[in-house]
């Protein structure tokens, strides 16, 4: 299914909320990203929960940085077995 | 079962043969890359009738990534042509192969044989036949799209390989037109690609490693992917289906649309590839690891041309182009072939990098007209293929042009030598930003 951002939003905050424990837990070094930061899944209060390797926080800011409101975002129900990577990957 | 492959028996496979027609020879019908001479690997398939590539003008012998196919077309016959280039007329010989074969083919000087393309001044093009024996010739540079150091395993490149950072080029999944499948996450494709459809290891609809179309362990479209989807392109599965070339992979995609197997077919292809077939094949939305929203196309959405989600860091498969030179303790290019032939790879390279300009020859619409991106359109860089991205601003931003000549409104002042910008910089005929 596709959604707008607008649309998704609530999917992706849910989705987010899952990702606490599908992207595992390190998350000593959250590198500011802080309550407010007008990135709706920090704002979440998952932080960088979708990036648990502190030291890639450049790179976590870059992929979870908001898209506008065109962008067009698929939220998909993921069909790999087990849980999903990085970490922890057969 | 997962099996390995070392660039170097690639290269002593295809490197030996070389060409075209040569490397086709070789069964890529898995991803085991078996060695299955052709019944034609003869001296006579490297006569096949053509002239041979030694009779043309000025020519710059180029192995190189067949992802450069499309971008060749388009400016190697202004190279050829004597009214616009003057006295720095080339005929640019293309031995199209995978990326790290033209690295180690070059690198290792191995003599070019078999069939090469190159371009008319009227955009006619040619194939031309490598001469052999005492008359061989060797590589003046190659092109690829990954680091050397990515096909050396990791190992630091020899000194006097010099490379040259250009353009972006996107890559992706793609599937039939007639697939109902619009995403795939990273994980998604690691078990898909480390695992080809093993038992209780499948990932849905793509179970079948017969329809699951790759290309081979030299190829920087899979070294690329595989970065970053946590499985490199040396170790995928051996039963997934392998191609020479990413035409090769876009032709059989397509063919599947009417074979009633769409829904189960993917397949790994570059940006230009599948725009030039749009109404036959759709690239996939791709969520990275440790993105969190969503999966998201490199345009803004399925059917734009801004590339926006590459150009500012949220989609990463994509790759630079590098141009590899054999330079000697000043830096300056040199070959096998001469002083001459040097001096048209430094022209050649400084044309192809934006570093020179030459009226009649533009390089950077042609970069964009191949659904590549200049890197002065670029927001994000990495340094290693498959790297971290970190953000990144050109010294002369082409933002407006690269929009414009994707058919998107870029909001850009137009601006000339009677119409100043009102504020930024004109180039190229717009307003930008700086």
């Amino acid at each position: 299914m596709m959604f707008r951002k607008s649309q998704s939003l609530l999917l992706s905050l849910a989705l987010a909320g899952l990702s606490i424990g599908a992207c595992g837990g390190d998350d000593d070094d959250n590198s500011g990203n802080t309550p407010d930061s007008g990135n709706e899944t920090f704002d979440a209060g998952t932080e960088f929960q979708c990036d648990p390797v502190g030291a890639n926080a450049a790179q976590g800011t870059l992929f979870n940085a908001p898209v506008a409101d065109d962008v067009e975002v698929i939220v998909k129900e993921p069909t790999h077995p087990g849980a999903p990577g990085p970490t922890d990957l057969p | 079962m997962t099996k390995k492959f070392g660039i170097a028996r690639l290269v002593g496979m295809a490197g030996l043969v070389g060409g075209l027609s040569a490397v086709s020879a070789y069964s890529f019908a898995k991803n085991t890359h078996t060695v299955e001479p052709s019944k034609s690997t003869s001296a006579a398939a490297h006569g096949g009738g053509n002239v041979s590539c030694s009779t043309l003008t000025n020519p710059v012998y180029f192995p190189a990534t067949t992802l450069i196919e499309s971008l060749l077309g388009k400016v190697a016959p202004t190279l050829a042509d004597a009214k616009i280039m003057g006295d720095d007329q080339m005929t640019i010989v293309h031995v199209p192969l995978s990326s790290c074969i033209t690295y180690e083919t070059h690198k290792d000087q191995v003599p070019l044989t078999g069939t090469a393309v190159y371009y008319l001044p009227n955009g006619t093009q040619q194939a031309c036949d490598m001469p052999v024996g005492n008359e061989a010739v060797l590589s003046d540079l190659s092109a690829m799209d990954v680091g050397g150091v990515t096909c050396l395993g990791g190992e630091t490149p020899p000194a006097d390989l010099t490379e040259y950072p250009s353009h972006v080029e996107t890559l992706g999944f793609v599937v039939p037109r007639n697939s109902s499948q619009t995403a795939i996450t990273a994980t998604e494709a690691y078990y898909m690609l480390k695992f080809g459809g093993e038992q209780g290891r499948s990932v849905e609809p793509w179970t079948d490693p017969n329809f699951v179309m790759v290309r081979n362990p030299g190829s920087s479209t899979q070294l690329t992917i595989g970065a970053n989807v946590g499985i490199p392109g040396t170790a995928w599965s051996g039963e997934l289906k392998g191609h020479a070339g990413s035409g090769d992979v876009r032709d059989e995609v397509i063919a599947e649309n009417t074979t009633g197997n769409a829904e189960k077919v993917i397949g790994i292809l570059n940006s230009s590839k599948w725009e030039a077939a749009i109404d036959d094949m759709r690239v996939l939305a791709f969520q990275p690891f440790n993105q969190c929203f969503g999966a998201i196309f490199p345009d803004s959405t399925a059917t734009s041309r801004d590339k926006r989600n590459v150009r500012d860091g949220h989609y990463p498969i994509w790759t630079n182009l590098r141009y590899i030179v054999r330079t000697d303790d000043q830096g300056a290019p040199v070959t096998a072939n001469g002083a001459a032939a040097a001096a048209r790879v430094a022209r050649f390279v400084e044309l192809m990098t934006g570093t020179a300009i030459v009226d009649g020859l533009d390089v950077a619409t042609a970069v964009i007209e191949t659904g590549n991106i200049p890197s002065c359109a670029m927001h994000v860089a990495r340094e290693v293929d498959g790297g971290n991205i970190s953000p990144f601003e050109h010294p002369a931003p082409c933002d407006c042009l690269f929009l414009e000549g994707n058919g998107v409104a870029s909001e850009c002042a137009t601006c000339d030598e009677n119409t100043p910008c009102a504020s930024g910089t004109c180039r190229a005929g717009f307003c930008e930003a700086r």
